[in-house]
């Protein structure tokens, strides 16, 4: 026969043992019940020796569940390829919102009638509880992705790649009414997605032995079924809005994410000189393009806006072009060189204009004074890097490089920074049973002078405000843009302690200090541990472990300040310090062994039986402690947490050489601790109508039975 | 090598050796995608040498040595031997496809082979394809296969997502190796709505997601680096709510909070990445 086709098919049933939306977040199974499963594989391909080439192969996955996917490969080797692939991939969030709001997952929201608001915060709500009811956040996304290439001969090469990006669901967004920090009232919102990307590519590429280039041209182009979300103020009004815009009569509306386009033209090229040095290059000539028609000012009849906006929509646009060129070489059969330039230009050209907005649906427009003036940020980065690997011995290799990256931006409160890195490392083998791993790296960034009020005063009409004004607190740094002192710290060491047997053990350390910083993050540290082991007494028996560690510490600084009480800024008194631990410990085991049944006697007259065990640990907890000076108090706030434990066994019993029963059983543990969740009602904050959720918790036991047939 | 160094009758000769049931055994390939005659670039198409087409010339291995041992065949794949000479047999084909970012991408740094992950000697390679590569990445990437455990990740703990998705193992053009020539662009190709450009922009979004995100998994909700609302305050300290000092007081049994409680700094400036409302300029419309 000239061609050869195989093939497998599975199917069962699965049985989930209680509801638990969080279990199956990215699978679906978060219903108690049973679930027909699905998988099946299909493939032919030309027989050696035939001289054909052509293939296909077919396959499904997990088809009865909420995640799912399908694929087809076909195609001649050597001369074309076909990839199509589908998937569904869901997220469910939380099942236990809940809200007064009708209409969840659509661009217009309702209160429900009978609805009362008595003043302007939760407890006049004095119908809530009996307007509330359950939403279900969660999100579907269909991605189709659609890859052909075609070798047109040995040089030349045409790919064309499509892909379909659709996203669906109920997601919680904060809706906020009112102009300040102090009138403003919000609820979180069932708001809806419904999102589709379409992208495709084109380009056609030469090769030989000595150079090779190609270009092409890559378009996404992301289009909302949503442009807007519309509501009711669900507050009386505030003492501080305009008339007619609280309960009853008040309406809000927010733009939901607008269309947009991106376009590049790609080019790459390269070359081969003579021995072992090469020159690679990669250059995009982008452009971004969003040109959505601008909502007016406020949806509310009952607020004068006499100023028109100052164009119907933004004609954003923003010209990405990057070229990253690579030069590698190995001058001597001990050394490995490579050097990279890496030049990136974000020419954001949108044009600048004053709006003068009408704040949270709430207020009379602004005057032109008080106006904001739209930033368009510009960034040119320009990164040059090299490293440089030295076969030292047989058994030692030394590495070494260099990064300097200079930064430029515009409507930034630096508008330059230099970052220069060195790396040095080494590998060693000196030992047949030992491999070791070292490396360090240096990074120093600084900063140009750093002007605190730039982004105040290029958002604000000039003459507006005074030089000296500011809004964030002048010594704030921000922790991307001032000065930073990073040293990172890797070390691994293997051990092939017997034939069978294999012990890791890797550290991590890094910190990133900012000496610049009095108010802002100060000061970021990580250590890491992992050990890993393996254990491989015969061919068919494996079994794996590691235990990992991750730590990492925020320190933080700020100074309360109120604008009223201008003798705020300079209070020392006023000063508070965050410290911010994460901790992460991970365990994981696992044990493959196939052909169990021939290590026990008794079982000696089964069929081959395969098991495989896994079992994961996961633990994580965050501490947040603020301390403050005199002036200000703090309390303690409860640890985070979030545990995992999850453990699994899969048995397959192979009835014959073309069938098999599968029999797996899966118990997960989940619970974890949230202040901001827990205990939280929907009306507990004054000023916000929450969702009341609380933070998941669950077991659950997914079972399945599954019969495979191959052939 | 020259012809005479070849052995004749590939794979034949190679196969009464490395036989199915032999401590190497390699007949596995005769069964794989190497073995289709039809394509004349493949090792065992006519013209070309079989197994000697990757392993070299192979009549020294034929015969024993001075020492008494059989020299193995010039090319030798697998972690025990320099993967320079092994990377170039497979670069010699797959260059066009796979090769043009391999040349000083980590893993060819790091002194990988394409044998450290590929078994060009099964039917199937393990290595091809979607499914189950998030082990094979993991094997080695340690601190990312605890990440993935962590509570918020994206979905790679059960395979709804692989590495392969964002990361180029043969070398990519962007930062970290990734498929995409800046992080923001590999982001974009599933978030694209977080692309705009937008009227009021949040400078930091359109910079580098990871400003404020950890791809790989966190302890804080959407894979944020640090605990809102401190990681805003981290850059925004105005003047009264911005500033205020922010700790348990304001749980519910004491003050609630609207910037502690519920989805803290977002109840209102809901639209971080950006806004495209006139009247949005404090991302809250």
């Amino acid at each position: 026969n000239s061609s050869a086709t195989s093939g497998e098919l599975e199917v069962g049933l699965g049985y989930l043992d209680s509801s638990a939306y969080r279990y199956g977040q990215y699978t679906g199974l978060i219903d108690e019940g049973v679930y027909g499963l699905l998988d099946f594989s299909l493939a032919a391909r030309a027989a050696p020796g035939f001289g054909d080439t052509g293939y296909w192969h077919l396959w499904g996955q997990d088809l009865g569940l909420g995640y799912r996917a399908l694929g087809l490969e076909a195609g001649q080797q050597g001369t074309q390829r076909l990839r199509l692939d589908y998937r569904k991939t869901p997220r469910y969030f939380t099942d236990t919102a809940q809200t007064p709001m009708l209409g969840a997952g659509s661009n217009r929201l309702n209160l429900p009638a009978g609805w009362q608001s008595n003043d302007a915060t939760t407890a006049g709500m004095s119908s809530l509880d009996e307007h509330l009811s359950q939403v279900n956040l969660w999100q579907e996304r269909h991605t189709l992705t659609l890859d052909y290439r075609r070798f047109l001969n040995d040089n030349w090469t045409l790919t064309a790649d499509f892909r379909r990006d659709n996203l669906q669901g109920v997601r919680a967004l904060g809706g906020v009414s009112g102009a300040t920090g102090g009138n403003s009232r919000a609820l979180l919102l069932p708001a809806p997605i419904d999102y589709t990307t379409h992208a495709a590519e084109l380009a056609l590429a030469y090769h030989s032995a000595r150079y090779y280039w190609g270009f092409g041209y890559y378009g996404s182009f992301f289009s909302n079924e949503h442009q807007a979300l519309s509501w009711p103020t669900p507050f009386a009004a505030h003492p501080q809005w305009a008339v007619g815009t609280g309960y009853p009569e008040g309406e809000n509306r927010m733009a939901l994410e607008p269309d947009n386009q991106a376009h590049q033209l790609r080019l790459h090229a390269g070359y081969h000189f003579a021995g072992t040095t090469r020159l690679h290059m990669d250059a995009n000539l982008g452009r971004q393009r969003q040109n959505a028609d601008f909502l007016p000012y406020t949806i509310n009849s009952a607020l004068e806006v006499s100023e028109p906006l100052p164009r119907d929509s933004l004609q954003a646009r923003v010209d990405d072009n990057r070229v990253n060129l690579r030069l590698t070489s190995r001058p001597a059969r001990a050394f490995n060189l490579v050097a990279r330039i890496n030049y990136r230009d974000r020419d954001n050209r949108t044009p600048v204009d004053v709006y003068q907005r009408v704040r949270g649906d709430a207020v009379a427009q602004q005057s032109y004074l008080d106006g904001r003036i739209n930033r368009p940020y510009s960034l040119r980065e320009t990164k040059a890097s090299t490293d440089l690997g030295w076969r030292f011995s047989r058994y030692l290799r030394l590495e070494a490089g260099y990064v300097y990256n200079d930064t430029r931006r515009d409507y930034s409160e630096v508008t330059q920074t230099r970052e220069h890195s060195i790396k040095l490392g080494a590998r060693s083998t000196r030992f047949d049973s030992l491999a070791l791993s070292g490396h360090y790296q240096y990074q120093q960034r600084r900063a140009d002078e750093y002007v605190g009020n730039r982004p105040l005063m290029t958002t604000h009409v000039p003459g507006s405000v005074g030089a000296e004004d500011f809004e964030n607190h002048p010594l704030l740094r921000k922790y991307y843009l001032t000065d930073r002192d990073r040293h990172q710290w890797h070390l691994r060491g293997d051990w092939f302690a017997w034939q069978n047997v294999n012990l890791g053990a890797a550290i991590a350390w890094h910190r990133d200090h900012y000496p610049d910083t009095v108010f802002g993050l100060t000061d970021s540290r990580m250590t890491s541990y992992t050990l890993d082991a393996g254990y491989t007494p015969v061919e068919n028996l494996r079994l794996t472990a590691f235990v990992n560690r991750d730590s990492y510490h925020n320190e933080q600084a700020g100074r309360s300040f109120r604008g009223s009480v201008p003798a705020d800024a300079f209070d020392p008194e006023r000063n508070w310090y965050v410290d911010a631990k994460d901790r992460f410990d991970t365990l994981g085991v696992s044990l493959d062994w196939e052909q169990l049944q021939q290590q026990f006697d008794a079982l000696q007259n089964l069929g081959r039986l395969d098991v495989r065990l896994e079992l994961s640990h996961s633990r994580a907890t965050g501490t947040i402690v603020t301390e403050t000076a005199s002036a200000l108090t703090s309390a303690s706030l409860p640890e985070l947490s979030t545990r995992l434990e999850r453990v699994s066994l899969e048995a397959r019993y192979h009835l014959s050489v073309r069938s098999s029963l599968r029999l797996a059983l899966e118990h997960e543990r989940f619970s974890s601790h949230d202040y901001a969740l827990d205990g939280v009602a929907p009306d507990a904050v004054a000023s916000v109508l929450l969702l009341g959720q609380t933070s998941p918790r669950y077991s659950a036991i997914w079972s399945t039975l599954a019969w495979r047939y191959r052939f | 090598g020259s012809e005479a160094e070849y052995v004749a009758n590939d794979p034949d000769t190679c196969l009464m050796c490395h036989r199915d049931d032999s401590p190497l055994s390699s007949g596995h390939i005769m069964h794989g995608a190497h073995a289709l005659t039809g394509n004349s670039r493949s090792p065992f198409a006519p013209g070309q040498q079989g197994c000697q087409s990757c392993h070299g010339p192979a009549s020294a291995h034929m015969s024993i040595n001075a020492e008494g041992v059989r020299p193995p065949p010039p090319v030798m794949f697998g972690s025990d031997y320099d993967p320079e000479p092994q990377n170039t047999v497979c670069l010699s084909c797959h260059t066009a496809d796979k090769g043009h970012h391999w040349s000083g991408s980590a893993h060819e740094f790091a002194q990988l082979s394409c044998s450290s992950c590929h078994t060009v000697h099964q039917t199937e390679d393990s290595a091809l394809g979607f499914h189950g590569k998030t082990g094979l990445c993991l094997d080695c990437h340690t601190r990312e296969r605890a990440e993935i455990l962590h509570p918020s990740t994206h979905p790679l703990r059960d395979g709804q997502m692989s590495c392969i998705d964002c990361h180029a193992p043969h070398g990519g053009p962007g930062p970290a190796d990734l498929i995409a020539h800046t992080l923001n662009d590999q982001c974009y190709l599933c978030h694209a709505e977080k692309r705009g450009p937008f009227l009021w922009e949040h400078a930091p979004v359109a910079e580098d997601c990871t400003q404020c995100h950890k791809p790989h998994g966190s302890n804080h909700r959407d894979l944020l680096q640090a605990r809102t609302p401190w990681l805003c305050q981290q850059c925004h300290l105005a003047p009264f709510h911005p500033s205020t000092a922010l700790s348990g007081s304001g749980l519910p049994q004491e003050s609630a909070s609207a910037n502690l409680l519920g989805r803290d700094c977002t109840n209102c400036h809901t639209q971080v990445h950006g806004s495209n409302h006139p009247s949005g300029a404090g991302l809250t419309r």
